[in-house]
């Protein structure tokens, strides 16, 4: 009976022991776990901040060539690297599914996609693997281009210069990083930063017209006028309608309806004095 | 329905319809602003002659203190005295006599409307009784006037009745004009300062509105806890600069306008001269800067937040507003050529303004241009700058309607050796005060620092602005001391003394009585109010 009671609790010791590193481990995830405003980009800092447009970047075809190749009409600049399992394909994904629903469907004419692998073990072939994978329709594929840095060492200061911040988690054995695409003017300048997986199609369109920086087509203007009503809100990330943009706006009718009402009351009194006499 | 007694009683003057005793109404109210601002604006340069603390209390409030003054200095100048010193006084009193009107359109509405004005006098002068006064300049601009303890709201309320005053009277005066002229007098054959006064008072209408909503979202933000400017919380700042602006840059021409309409009356009797190219100043000019004053506030933020095409757009604006201002200057100087002009003391301050008004107008040619205006912005080039075409150009121009329609108002002539006098003290002081602000502006003075001990070097020109304004603050003194002498004791004055071919002299008394005209006016198809041929 004794030995039962034995048996039971060696069992009962080797269970916890099973469990204990497997608590530990959960435990220790979550602890491991990172406070996502760690990645805030500070946006008031890097906004209007041009990049550095000499770096060297390998294309899909293992050609170097320099950020300005790219550059040079609106941009959307997203950082991800190819090997990644989780956001990155996700989020590549979204900004296919944005740009298809924002009618952006001139993406080689109008606007350039670039995505720019951070990950200096990044290769051609998986940089080529990424592209298969995420399938662009054609109507975007000309103007989506896909980069590799060509000298590693620089990828943490051209990365920072767009507030962007990224750490490997060996235990994860990925990269904890921020989704966010980043909206570059023709001369390489951030205009805006959207959080990815959080918009929608209008703020992609808004934030490409502000990123056009004034190069309209007329068949823009009514665009132009519709971005009016709306500003960017930093606190949720979107833009949002501008409501005190309304208020002053409609108050310029005010002093008008009010002369055009005395007009009409002057000409009624007028009228009635005329009469009664 | 207009009434006249004879002798004093404060009970006929408080509620008058009568639109001369309105326009005197606002005379008083106006002067009684601005004296209380140029006190001011004397504190604000004796606080500057000096490095450190001088009229303030100590160093660590005295940015508070300061900005009170800067505050009360601004808001009386504008709203208080040049917007309703023009628009209030001169158009309410000479307008309807220039048109052959016996009255305006809306006599209550304009008696409502100048007691509005005094709400807000008093609103503004209760700044030096409440605790917590406002100190948030003229423009109010959030963050700022939402997190300082000052008062915002008597900034808000101050401008909700100026602004609402101005309101009435523009569609007072425009109904006036459009229905109550003269039997026969058609659009061409007006006045200049009837057409400046039409024009200014568009931009009213349209404009001011908008100022009115905008410090209504701050008084919201401020007390209510909405955050229309808050960017913390989803707001847009620069929204307010964009609002404010957008009445603010036209209201320079809301003054400008009726100074320059002014001028016109003076330099052509004076000058005895037709005035040069009545419809080009009239629709290319007047009209003009009413089509454009509406395009060109973004200067006021070049260094603001904004993308480059829109800076450059609104550059091209500002600078195409010298076109219409360029046709009524050429058209003002064209009206002295070869005239036979009289040198009276309205026409010296007449005279006066077209030399302030070009050292103005070059001055904000910088000012317009992206490049430059990133240097000078803030600095006291600005500041001297806007006192040139708007301060002073346009208080002169007031000072010249006063001596200009002075008989008109009291049947006397303004005493000329007080009035010449004072005229040189004002007119050297000004350029003594503001001259050095421009040198020192331009090697990076600051605006409204009270204290800039990190700048010695410009120590000595703050010291000569004192001397300046001290001379300022002797012949304005003169000034309104003359007016009030001569208006008891003065010599009794001709019918027209100054041969004007204008209907308030031609076929008004001195002053003018209840209906204003003693016989109908019809004017004939050949009549001008400036034929002096």
């Amino acid at each position: 009976m004794w030995r039962n009671w034995i048996l039971l609790g060696l069992a009962t010791l080797a269970l916890l022991c099973a469990v204990t590193p497997v608590h530990a481990k959960f435990y220790q995830h979550k602890e491991s776990d990172v406070d996502p405003r760690v990645f805030r980009i500070d946006e008031q800092k890097y906004m209007g901040v041009k990049l550095d447009l000499d770096t060297a970047l390998i294309d899909e075809e293992g050609q170097t060539r320099s950020f300005k190749e790219y550059v040079g009409k609106p941009t959307i600049l997203i950082w991800s690297y190819f090997t990644c399992d989780g956001s990155c394909a996700a989020v590549n994904a979204e900004l296919v599914n944005l740009l298809e629903k924002a009618k952006v469907g001139t993406v080689s004419g109008d606007v350039t996609v670039l995505t720019i692998s951070f990950d200096a073990a990044d290769t051609v072939e998986t940089l080529k693997a990424f592209r298969t994978k995420l399938a662009l329709p054609p109507s975007l594929s000309k103007g989506w281009r896909f980069a590799l840095f060509k000298n590693p060492e620089q990828i943490k200061s051209i990365t920072g210069s767009t507030g962007f911040k990224f750490f490997w988690a060996p235990q994860d054995q990925i990269f904890y990083h921020p989704n966010v695409f980043i909206f570059l003017t023709p001369d390489g300048r951030i205009s805006r930063y959207l959080y990815a997986l959080v918009n929608s199609p209008k703020d992609v369109s808004l934030a490409l017209l502000e990123a056009k920086q004034g190069n309209f087509r007329i068949n823009e203007t009514l665009d132009l006028a519709i971005s009016l009503c709306y500003s960017y809100n930093y606190k949720e990330g979107r833009y949002t309608v501008n409501i005190p943009l309304f208020v002053g706006v409609g108050s310029l009718m005010l002093g008008v309806s009010t002369l055009i009402g005395s007009v009409f009351f002057y000409r009624l009194r007028k009228n009635k004095g005329g009469m009664a006499k | 329905m207009s009434t006249e007694s004879h002798g004093f009683n404060l009970r006929e003057w408080i509620f008058t319809t009568d639109h001369k005793r309105i326009g005197v109404l606002y005379l008083i109210g106006s002067i009684a602003a601005f004296s209380v601002a140029g006190i001011q604006a004397l504190m604000i340069r004796i606080e500057q002659s000096s490095l450190g603390p001088t009229l303030v209390h100590d160093v660590a409030t005295g940015g508070n203190q300061y900005n009170v003054w800067l505050y009360f200095h601004g808001a009386a100048m504008i709203l208080g005295f040049l917007i309703p010193g023009l628009t209030g006084f001169a158009a309410n009193y000479f307008l309807p006599l220039m048109i052959g009107a016996k009255d305006v359109a809306f006599p209550r509405v304009n008696a409502f409307s100048v007691w509005l004005f005094y709400a807000g006098i008093v609103m503004a002068l209760l700044t030096f009784v409440v605790g917590d006064p406002p100190d948030v300049m003229w423009t109010g601009y959030p963050p700022y006037s939402v997190l300082t303890s000052g008062n915002t709201a008597f900034y808000v309320f101050t401008v909700h009745l100026l602004g609402f005053a101005s309101i009435l009277g523009a569609v007072n005066f425009l109904v006036t004009v459009i229905y109550m002229r003269a039997p026969g007098m058609g659009w061409n054959q007006l006045n200049m300062f009837v057409w400046s006064t039409v024009t200014a008072f568009v931009i009213q209408l349209v404009f001011v509105p908008v100022l009115a909503s905008a410090v209504t979202m701050l008084l919201f933000d401020k007390y209510l806890g909405t955050h229309f400017f808050d960017p913390a919380n989803g707001g847009d700042v620069l929204l307010y600069q964009n609002l404010f602006w957008f009445y603010s840059h036209p209201a320079v021409y809301v003054i400008l306008l009726p100074a320059l309409g002014i001028l016109y009356e003076v330099v052509a009797t004076s000058a005895k001269n037709m005035i040069f190219n009545y419809k080009a100043a009239v629709y290319g000019g007047m009209w003009g800067i009413v089509l454009i004053s509406g395009e060109v506030w973004i200067h006021h933020l070049y260094i603001a937040g904004m993308p480059n095409w829109i800076r450059i757009g609104m550059m091209v604006s500002t600078l195409l507003i010298s076109v219409p201002v360029g046709l009524l200057t050429i058209s003002l100087f064209g009206t002295l050529f070869r005239g036979a002009i009289t040198y009276t003391i309205q026409m010296k301050y007449a005279a006066a303004c077209l030399f302030l008004f070009l050292i103005g107008g070059l001055t904000g040619i910088p000012l317009a241009m992206t490049v430059m205006t990133t240097h000078l912005s803030e600095t006291s080039f600005v500041h001297a700058h806007f006192h040139y075409i708007m301060g002073i150009f346009s208080t002169f121009a007031v000072f010249a309607a006063v001596y200009y329609w002075f008989p008109k108002m009291t049947g006397k002539l303004a005493g000329e050796k007080l009035g010449n006098l004072g005229f040189w003290f004002n007119f050297i002081g000004v350029n003594v005060t503001f001259m050095p602000l421009f040198i020192i502006g331009v090697q990076g003075m600051p605006r409204r620092y009270w204290n800039y001990e990190m700048f010695p070097q410009f120590e000595p020109f703050h010291k000569v602005a004192l001397l300046g304004a001290i001379l300022v603050a002797i012949g304005m003194g003169m000034t309104i001391l003359n007016w009030v002498i001569s208006a008891i004791s003065g010599e009794k004055s001709p019918a027209n003394p100054w041969k004007s071919a204008s209907l308030e002299w031609t076929d008004c008394a001195n002053p003018p009585g209840p209906g204003n005209f003693t016989k109908d006016v019809v004017i004939k198809p050949e009549w001008t109010p400036y034929n002096y041929v």
